[in-house]
This record gives structure tokens, sequence and C-alpha cells, in this order.
């Protein structure tokens, strides 16, 4: 449940990425291409118009449906980002604490004073009996934040208080680690409390210069009683590289080869109704976007914690 | 269109449908339709659905694909005699390449539809050309995991799985039919099965099986996970990840070829096996489970063609230097 859309790169306008695309992320809170789960439980979006340090980030986020959201259409349509995360929310109505809907549940989540912003594919099983267990490793400072009630806040929480000053200017390397030590952490809880069901972690990291996407689950494939369709599915995750997204020859689509890449899109599922310009991430797996000189640069790195 | 002798005896020379009796060569061509092309123009589009296998009977055809951020790359010439698309006939996708003609070429194009009716009474032909598919695909795989030279034989015993074997027939049998692999199965017959199949309990990290091993088991997941990966200049590439429900293993069976792939628990998990000499009895005999599995196979084989295909745009970034 819930899509996620990230970008980073030239300054591209919020209507393409939420409105205008085939497979726009607004399309997918109520058809989503890869899975059959309406997104309904509320939007939200973090925006950077440019990687300078002061900036302040856009961040809108309302429960209601955003294909009915005149001020978000609005905004849109005037807006261009070189960041963007944006979120649908699909909420499990039959787990604690997720099926609350309202604004502090929204995602992406960014605490005041902290420039680093994250949004979350996914689900922790069992999250009520754990999440006390992870409050030793969030520092108070942060923990007296949380506002809302899913596994997601707690889970930025947990990735800000491996930063030393989550206020200092980060490297994307910074954040990788502050990512994995948070992944790592709640699998010492799991371990500890004998949680063994799939549980996907697709997060979506960024500062608004750099950028951190996982493809990753703790216990893929394990599952209660008889499974179902979600127990099979790992959390898919895809990016294109290229220069310029828009609508070119009557396809939306990245421009240019790989080697003049200046723009990346990362997302839950292709936006486009052509797939082929798209890359599967593999499934534990880690990217860590730069964009240097205005050139993008991907690491990729197996998550085995 | 009428089969006139001389296009049946084009069919019969193909591969994929040498093995059929002429009654049931006619009954699988009687509906292909002819096709001609001038020189440049497409015989089919990456990306569109895949409908009809095509099979080249004069002339030649380039097959092209379109990475992200890297254009058209030609990737095959196939010549007179050469089939393309054959996996329409039994799975739905999308073209996954693009072909065009390079010369004045003509053949012939079968629907899927033709091949379905076949498969839905459980015909021999069906069987016979579900049987030969799963071969070329086999190989199709391997050489796309290893694009290189083979692996070399690695001289050592493949890994010892006794110590995770246990007998399969505790499982509950509904959940099983929950898994893609059997669902077209029913209850009594999962159990026949069951009665043949070993269940192995693995833990994390263990070894199935390492690329350059003689082909032995195949596996289906029941619960976990197992990744298929690759050593590629002393780096572990992830080629898929075979999770419940997932048939896999079997691609040397069908080729007799070494493992192009290591196999390795992602997770805790629970297997099905089956050795080599149930394989060969249900390969051999000629009954509606056998027929129900070996079309299983194919489907799974195609499923993981289809994803070596795609995993080979993100090995394809790595290489032109846009991924570390």
């Amino acid at each position: 449940m819930c899509r996620v859309v990230s970008y980073l790169g030239t300054p591209l306008s919020l209507n393409t990425l939420l409105y205008e695309s085939d497979s726009s992320l607004v399309r997918q809170a109520y058809d989503p291409s890869i899975m059959a789960v309406l997104n309904l439980a509320g939007f939200g979006v973090a925006a950077w118009r440019s990687a300078e340090e002061n900036e302040e980030a856009l961040l809108y986020k309302d429960p209601g449906l955003p294909m009915f959201d005149r001020n978000l259409m609005s905004l849109a349509r005037t807006y261009d980002g070189s960041c963007i995360v944006a979120h649908v929310r699909g909420a499990n109505y039959f787990e604690a604490g997720s099926a609350d809907v309202g604004r502090s549940n929204l995602h992406p989540f960014r605490f005041s004073g902290s420039r680093l912003t994250l949004a979350h594919n996914g689900g922790l099983h069992r999250f009520a009996e754990m999440k006390y267990d992870l409050l030793p490793f969030i520092r108070p400072e942060l923990a007296s934040k949380i506002e809302g009630t899913t596994d997601s806040e707690w889970i930025y929480a947990l990735v800000l208080s491996q930063i030393d000053g989550p206020d200092h200017d980060l490297a994307p390397e910074e954040i990788r680690d502050a990512v994995f030590g948070a992944l790592r952490i709640i699998r010492d809880v799991r371990t500890r409390r004998g949680i063994d069901l799939a549980s996907g972690v697709n997060l979506f990291v960024t500062d608004g210069r750099s950028l951190i996407a996982t493809r990753f689950a703790y216990d893929f494939g394990c599952y209660e009683g008889r499974i179902s369709e979600s127990n099979r599915m790992f959390q898919s995750l895809w990016y294109t590289t290229g220069r310029d997204y828009g609508l070119h020859y009557g396809e939306w689509q990245m421009t240019g080869a790989v080697e003049d890449a200046d723009s990346i899109l990362i997302a839950s599922e292709p936006l486009t109704r052509d797939v082929s310009k798209w890359i599967e991430v593999p499934e534990y797996t880690l990217l860590t976007v730069n964009r240097d000189g205005g050139r993008i640069s991907i690491q990729a790195t197996d998550v085995d914690v | 269109m009428i089969v006139t002798i001389d296009t049946a005896g084009f069919f019969a020379r193909l591969p994929l449908f040498a093995s059929l009796s002429a009654e049931e060569l006619k009954e699988m061509t009687w509906t292909a339709r002819p096709f001609e092309l001038a020189a440049g123009e497409t015989l089919c589009r990456q990306g569109e659905p895949a409908e009809e296998m095509f099979a080249i009977r004069e002339g030649s055809v380039q097959l092209s694909i379109e990475i992200a951020g890297s254009g058209e790359t030609p990737i095959a010439t196939l010549q007179s005699g050469s089939i393309l698309g054959e996996t329409a006939l039994v799975s739905l996708g999308q073209r996954t390449a693009t072909a065009r003609a390079l010369e004045p070429t003509s053949g012939y194009a079968l629907h899927r539809k033709a091949f379905e009716v076949l498969h839905a009474a459980y015909r021999p032909s069906a069987a016979k050309v579900l049987r030969e598919l799963a071969g070329l695909i086999s190989v199709r795989i391997a050489s796309t995991n290893q694009p290189g030279p083979s692996v070399a034989p690695r001289g050592e015993p493949a890994p010892d799985l006794a110590p995770f074997r246990h007998p399969a027939t505790d499982l509950d049998i509904e959940n099983l039919r929950r898994l893609p692999v059997l669902a077209d199965f029913h209850s009594d017959e999962i159990a026949s099965l069951l009665a043949e199949f070993n269940k192995l309990l693995v833990p994390k990290g263990t070894v199935l099986f390492r690329e350059g091993d003689p082909p032995g088991s195949s596996f289906i997941t029941v619960r976990g996970a197992v990744e298929l990966c690759s050593d590629r200049d002393g780096r572990r590439e992830k080629l898929a990840l075979q999770g419940p429900g997932s048939l896999f293993g079997e691609a040397g069976l069908f080729s007799n070829r070494d493992r192009s792939a290591k196999g390795w628990a992602r997770e805790n998990s629970i297997l099905l096996e089956i050795d080599r000499p149930t394989f060969d009895r249900l390969f051999d005999s000629h009954s509606i489970v056998a027929f129900k599995f070996f079309d299983a196979a194919v489907r799974g084989l195609i499923d993981l063609m289809r994803r070596a295909v795609a995993r080979q745009a993100w090995f394809e970034t790595e290489r032109r230097g846009l991924r570390s």
C-alpha cells in the first residue's frame, strides 16, 4: 500500500508528476498499475525549488482526496521543483495505528528544524508491540515531535536520531548510513520480539540535494496462516534517468543518454504508459542518488540487515 | 489460411514443432497467418502486447532493445528458419524487443489463441510444444544470465541438502493451491505430487546450488525467498528473487546444462524439492498432472526470462557509468 514519487534534477512542474503523466501519482491513488489496493488515506508532498542550503521546503499535506483538491491543483500548476517527494497513503483498516486517517499520519515526514524528509511505502508487522522498544534509540527531542500513530514517523525519527545534529549540511553517505543504522535497529528489535513476518520498508529520504531510496522488506515471503496476494508481492521500486522529463513525441518520457542524465525519477511504479525506459530496482537494494555539477550519479548497495 | 504441404514442411523443420506428428502439426498451425515485410518495416515493437509468435521463412530481421537513456541497441539478427516471440503462445506479456526486417522478409504469425484451444484440451500436441518451449527458454535464460562463455564445471559436489530434507506430505494443501504455480491443480493432484516431492526447511544463507553445478533438483518456494545471482568480476549480481509460489532451478533440467546462477536462501525458507528422478518420471509420463506441471514450469521460465531481460537494463546502466 501507499505510492510514492520522488524526483531530483532540473526544475520540473509539480503538475506533471501529480496530474499529467499517464500514471501520475494522483491517478495511482485510485488506479495504481502494479497493485490492486486503493491509496485514499491522504496526500503529501515536500519540494524544493533549488538545492540552496537555506531554502525552506514546500510542505503540503491534506487528508482529503487529491483528485478533488483544488488548492493542490492550483499549487501544482505554479510550482517547479528541483527535488520533489510526493506520497499518496493507503491505510490498512485492520491494523492498529494504520487505520487512523488524519494530517499527522501523512507523509512525507519532516520535523521542524530538520531539512531531512522521509516517505514510506510498506508497513512494519506488529508495530504496536515493538514501537516502545525503539524509543531508547530515538533522541528525546525528536521523540517528542512524533505526532501521529504510523510506523513510518517512528522510522523517520529513528533515521534522524542516527545523525549528529540533523541541521547540518548532510553528505549523501551520511543519510545512507543513517538509514542503514535505523534498519539494523528495527531488525534487532524484531528479532528480540520474535517478529518474523514480511514487512516492507521502501523508504524515500531526501534533504533536497540528494536522495536515498530503498527497496527492502524484512522476512519477505514469511506469512501467518495461508498466503495471500500481498504476501507474495515485494513492494516495487522503479527509476528512469535522462533529461527534460515531459511529453515528447506523444509519450511521457525522459530524453537523452545515460551519460548526460541530469534528472532522475524514482517511484513505486512507472509514471508512463511506455515502461521500457524505466528500470526495476532489484529487491534488497538501497540507491544513493547524488546530483553533483548538474549530473546524476547513482550508487546501489545491497541491504542485508 | 489453408496449410499447404510446403507450409507444413516449413513448420515441421522448426525445432519447436519437430516432435509433432503430421496430424498434430496440422492442428497446431492451420490458423497460421502469412506476413511479408519490406526492408526496414517493423514486425513487432518493444512494449506492445505479445499475442503472436513469428516464424521467418525468407529474409532476416534484426532484434533491438531500447534501454532507458541508452537508445536502441541491436541484440541479435534472426535468419530464415528462426522463430521469435514464441512465449506469446503461453503467456500474454509485452514484447521485450523490437524486430525490423533487414531485407524483404516473409514468414508466418501464429496467434496464441490457436495454441490456447489445444492447451485447454490437454492435447498431446500442446504438451510436446510446451516441452520444446521449456528447453528453448532454458537455453535463453542461461545465455542471458551468462552472456560470455559458459561457467566451467566447478568439479566439486553440489551442496548437500540432506540435512534440510523432510517429507512434504504434512504441508497444507489448501495453502499450496494459493501459490500461482500450483493454482491449476486439484487437491488430490497436489497430494499425489507431495508424495513424490521433498520439503526443505532452509535457514537464511543456505546455498542450494552454485554456478557450474550440474543440473539437479528444481524447487518451489512455499515460504520465504531464494535469490538467484551470478558472480561477475567478483561482484554478486542479483538476477531474480524467487518468493512464494515461484518454481525455479528447472532450466538446467530442460536444457541439460550446468547451473547458470547460484541460488541461496535470502530468508528462512520452506521449499518443495523436485529431485531429478522425480522430474524425469514426470517428464516421461503423459498424465494431466504432468501436463499441468510442465505448463507451470514453462510459465515460470517465461517469467524468469522476462525478469532476466529486464535486469539487463539494470546492469547496462552500471556498464555505462551512471550507477556504481
